[in-house]
């Protein structure tokens, strides 16, 4: 009878400990992008970013065990595809940032950068997209 | 001596507000210039894409989006727009049609060399099938030769 009642403390013991392992096996994450154009004379300057944050459990999460992040950044200059390029952070912290300057024989430009953010986490070996962010301006 | 410096001080003022409005009109229709002209290059571009593809439907069937607001209300489709939208550099801005029950949607745009593309998805079963349709059409209008008024 000893016996038994012991046996049923283990058990237990040893569910508490496997879910709390579990529980904690497990890292949360928010990830955030963003952009920025600075119109002047005759250029701009363009940045955009994706980065991720940790959150606590029951806190508002979104992603699970984030191992990248990306940032792609598409500018145009009247119209026209001038830059599509990205970047990949696969260290925490992570984060991607892109930045550069463009400029133009003439005034009267308009330019405008699109950012897209995109992730990898939750096991995925590819990036999935998390959203974007668009500016334009003229100088 | 009085009335004469009274007299320099509103000269002094008229002629900084003068300059000041000018240099504002002048900074304003610059940049107005600016955008009228990328608004006709897309515009021009837009006509002869629709042109070369003679889709009627997407008229009738899909409804121009803008990224953002897709982005908001559906992150799958605004996820498929993304990768259907790889145009190449010295490509002019894509241009977003949906589906008006978001079973399939189109990118547009024209390369450098004046070739329309239209890029296709149709949501399936398991996600999106893609495909592809190129043809040639009339060169990017020269921004710098573009007259707005």
């Amino acid at each position: 009878m000893k016996f038994k009642k012991t046996s049923i403390i283990l058990l237990a013991s040893l569910a508490i400990f496997m879910f709390s392992g579990i529980a904690s096996a497990y890292t949360f994450w928010n990830v955030g992008y963003g952009v920025g154009l600075d119109v002047y004379g005759y250029g701009a300057d363009w940045s955009g970013s994706c980065f991720a944050t940790q959150v606590t459990d029951g806190g508002d999460w979104r992603y699970y065990d984030v191992t990248g992040v990306k940032d792609r950044c598409q500018v145009y200059e009247n119209g026209v595809k001038i830059v599509d390029t990205s970047r990949t952070d696969t260290s925490s912290p992570y984060s991607a940032e892109l930045t550069g300057s463009e400029s133009s024989d003439n005034e009267s430009n308009t330019w405008k950068v699109r950012s897209t953010g995109y992730c990898r986490a939750e096991g995925n070996t590819s990036y999935e997209y998390v959203g974007y962010a668009e500016m334009w301006d003229t100088n | 001596m009085f009335k004469d410096i009274k007299k320099y001080l509103l000269v002094s003022v008229a002629i900084m507000l003068l300059v000041g409005v000018t240099a504002s009109v002048s900074y304003a229709k610059s940049v107005s210039v600016g955008k009228a002209k990328t608004d006709i290059l897309l515009k021009d571009a837009k006509e002869d894409i629709l042109k070369t593809f003679a889709q009627k439907n997407i008229i009738t069937d899909y409804k121009l989006v803008q990224l953002v607001d897709v982005d908001k209300t559906d992150k799958k489709v605004a996820e498929e727009f993304d990768n259907l939208d790889q145009s190449p550099i010295g490509s002019t801005e894509s241009i977003f049609y949906l589906k008006n029950d978001s079973s399939a949607l189109i990118v547009l745009y024209k390369e450098s060399d004046g070739t329309n593309v239209m890029k296709y998805a149709e949501k399936t079963k398991d996600g999106w099938k893609e495909s592809e349709s190129r043809k040639p059409g009339k060169p990017i209008l020269d921004f710098d030769k573009i007259e707005t008024e």
